[in-house]
């Protein structure tokens, strides 16, 4: 079924960029066809609302943008939870498990006061997770496994986020490949 | 001109390790592939010779112990007895200290300092953060003590483990010799603690409370494990005290030793030879070719003479000369490469004239010196520059004048009281 592509959610989309990006590229599923304008932070949101926002959503994961609207960076919901982790405790397993229960269950304490720009100071540059619009279904599949990460934010060809694409979609596209 | 080239090498070499202009393996190997290429030494002098070549006790002793510790620390062991030690003091600050300082200076004394302070690091950041302490002086006052516990082994600091097989001296006549010294400088540290660190020791009963909320038998994740682990570190100690009477070398020991490691606590291979420090061994290795080139090229012998003469056969001279000139250019260089250049030195010197060292004074001195030299400055020894880097990363940045202002005091305070020692023990 190869050139089959649904572009649907492309079709919903009312802006003249993605109508003319169709036209040019009229075969194959890209990064555009499956970018969803959901999961998208600013720096200045506060740790504890993307929590919020991620169990609210069930979302894998957000793409922090910038104030213009480019992408900085991917924020996989298990980085957001270890933000949560002290160092030490990453550096030295067991000392997790000597922390009694108590204590253990306040871990988002840490957090409070946090904003998404402090967390970028110390994040990786690999993390950036940014995928052009046009790329295909393998380079999108190929950046997430590389970064391991479960979502890519997708830029547009002026440089700004479009959306994002979770693994989830990514597989579900595949599997009616297959 | 062979000489001037080989001198040139080595103070090039020296440079870039002291001011971190390049990383001090790549600067050592760069040396070894100059020394190599000028033809200043072969294959024979590096690889085969006893007085010129690569110390091949020394890395395996180091690479043995390594895997050693690398089973210990799979074992929660030393969680364990630091969760116990904090619970003991019931959350009081300057006890808390005493009994972790404690901890890592034996525990540094049986294992590697950089190792120690790698284990102590992360479970005292737990237990101040509980505290509402700052961790700083704690991890400050640790290294510390690694330093000076380290001291009094064969094992505890690799200076040693370069001038035991320099020197041909056991496991036991470190312990013999240098023991009862560390132990008066150990219980002088623990003493100006109270002082130096005085501003650190703030009591809040409700956060020492939670630290008795702590359970330290959940950080041993198999007792078993930990039995076979702790039964294998017995046998190496007991290996590394009859090493004599058995004949054979430390290194074969260790070795003996690490094997049995990877079999009492299994683990992943690859997670084993994770815990090795490739690259340590390497820097060791290039650093032994270098001043093997010095010792090819008489560099080393023109100095031992120069210093015969220096000191006229005073052994007080020799002695004193080591243990303060040691001290300070440790405080200045990392302790290694200084002991790796300074041993052959000693050693020629010991030898042109054996009445200035009597009862291997000019061995001790060499050793006390640079050990407790490495704690004057942060880049003194290799615990220092590691803590100080955990310390970074763990939020708590501890600045080169912050570590420096204590160390260089324990530094002094240390020497000071080594000078008597030497003096009554060896020379009066």
């Amino acid at each position: 079924m190869k050139g089959v592509r649904d572009r649907g959610a492309l079709h919903q989309c009312p802006t003249s960029t993605h109508a003319a990006l169709f036209r040019h590229y009229a075969a194959g599923v890209m990064a555009l066809d499956l970018a969803q304008p959901v999961g998208l932070v600013g720096t200045a949101d506060t740790v504890l609302d993307i929590v919020r926002r991620l169990v609210d959503e069930a979302l894998p994961g957000l793409a922090v943008i910038s104030d213009d609207g480019r992408p900085l960076a991917v924020l996989p919901a298990s980085q957001v939870l270890g933000l949560a982790v002290p160092a030490y405790i990453k550096d030295d397993l067991s000392l997790a498990r000597v922390v009694d229960e108590a204590a253990a269950d306040r871990l988002l304490e840490a957090l409070v006061g946090l904003t998404v720009q402090d967390v970028l100071d110390d994040a990786e540059p690999d993390l950036l997770g940014t995928i052009d619009h046009d790329a295909t279904l393998l380079e999108v599949a190929a950046l997430m496994s590389r970064l391991h990460v479960p979502l890519l934010v997708v830029a547009g060809p002026d440089g700004r986020a479009i959306g994002t694409i979770s693994a989830f979609k990514v597989l579900g596209t595949a599997i009616n490949e297959v | 001109m062979t000489t001037v080239l080989a001198v040139a090498v080595f103070v090039i070499v020296y440079a870039l390790i002291a001011t971190e202009r390049v990383p001090r393996t790549v600067a050592a190997l760069g040396g070894v592939a100059a020394v190599f290429g000028l033809g200043i030494v072969g294959a024979q002098e590096a690889f085969y010779s006893r007085q010129t070549g690569i110390d091949w006790n020394v890395i395996f002793l180091l690479l043995g112990m390594m895997l050693v510790v690398a089973g210990l620390r799979r074992t929660g062991l030393f969680e364990f007895l630091a969760i116990w030690s904090a619970k003991r003091t019931r959350g009081r600050p300057y006890p808390l200290l005493v009994l972790l300082c404690t901890l890592t200076a034996v525990a540094s004394a049986l294992l590697d300092n950089v190792t120690t302070v790698l284990l102590v690091a992360p479970v005292t950041l737990l237990v101040c953060n509980r505290l509402k302490l700052n961790p700083v002086p704690f991890l400050i006052a640790e290294v510390l003590a690694s330093n000076i516990g380290g001291a009094s082994t064969l094992v505890g600091d690799p200076p040693n483990i370069i001038i035991g097989s320099r020197a041909d001296l056991s496991f036991v006549d470190f312990v013999v010799n240098l023991g009862p010294i560390v132990v008066i400088v150990m219980v002088a540290f623990l003493l100006l603690s109270r002082f130096v660190f005085r501003d650190a020791f703030t009591y809040d009963p409700e956060a020492a409370e939670s630290v008795m909320h702590l359970d330290e038998r959940e950080a041993i994740e198999n007792p078993r494990a930990l039995i076979r682990g702790m039964a294998v570190l017995v046998l190496v100690l007991i290996g590394f005290v009859l090493q004599r009477t058995l004949g054979i070398e430390p290194s074969i020991v260790a070795l003996l030793g690490g094997g049995a490691m990877m079999l009492a606590v299994p683990g992943p291979t690859d997670e084993y030879m994770k815990q090795v420090e490739w690259e340590t061994l390497v820097f060791f290795m290039g650093l032994f070719v270098l001043v093997g080139a010095l010792v090819e090229v008489g560099a080393i012998d023109a100095l031992a003479s120069a210093l015969t003469d220096a000191v006229g056969g005073d052994p007080v001279a020799a002695t004193f000369g080591i243990l303060f000139g040691s001290a300070a250019l440790s405080a200045i260089v990392d302790n290694i490469p200084y002991v790796a250049t300074m041993a052959p030195v000693v050693d020629q010197l010991a030898t042109n004239d054996p009445a200035l060292n009597p009862g291997n004074v000019l061995w001790w001195s060499l050793a006390l010196g640079a050990d407790f030299g490495g704690n004057a400055t942060a880049i003194g020894a290799s615990a220092n520059v590691v803590v100080i880097g955990i310390a970074k990363r763990y939020g708590y940045p501890i600045s080169f004048w912050q570590f420096t202002r204590y160390g260089l005091l324990v530094t002094v305070v240390s020497i000071a009281l080594c000078v008597p020692y030497l003096w009554l023990r060896y020379l009066a």
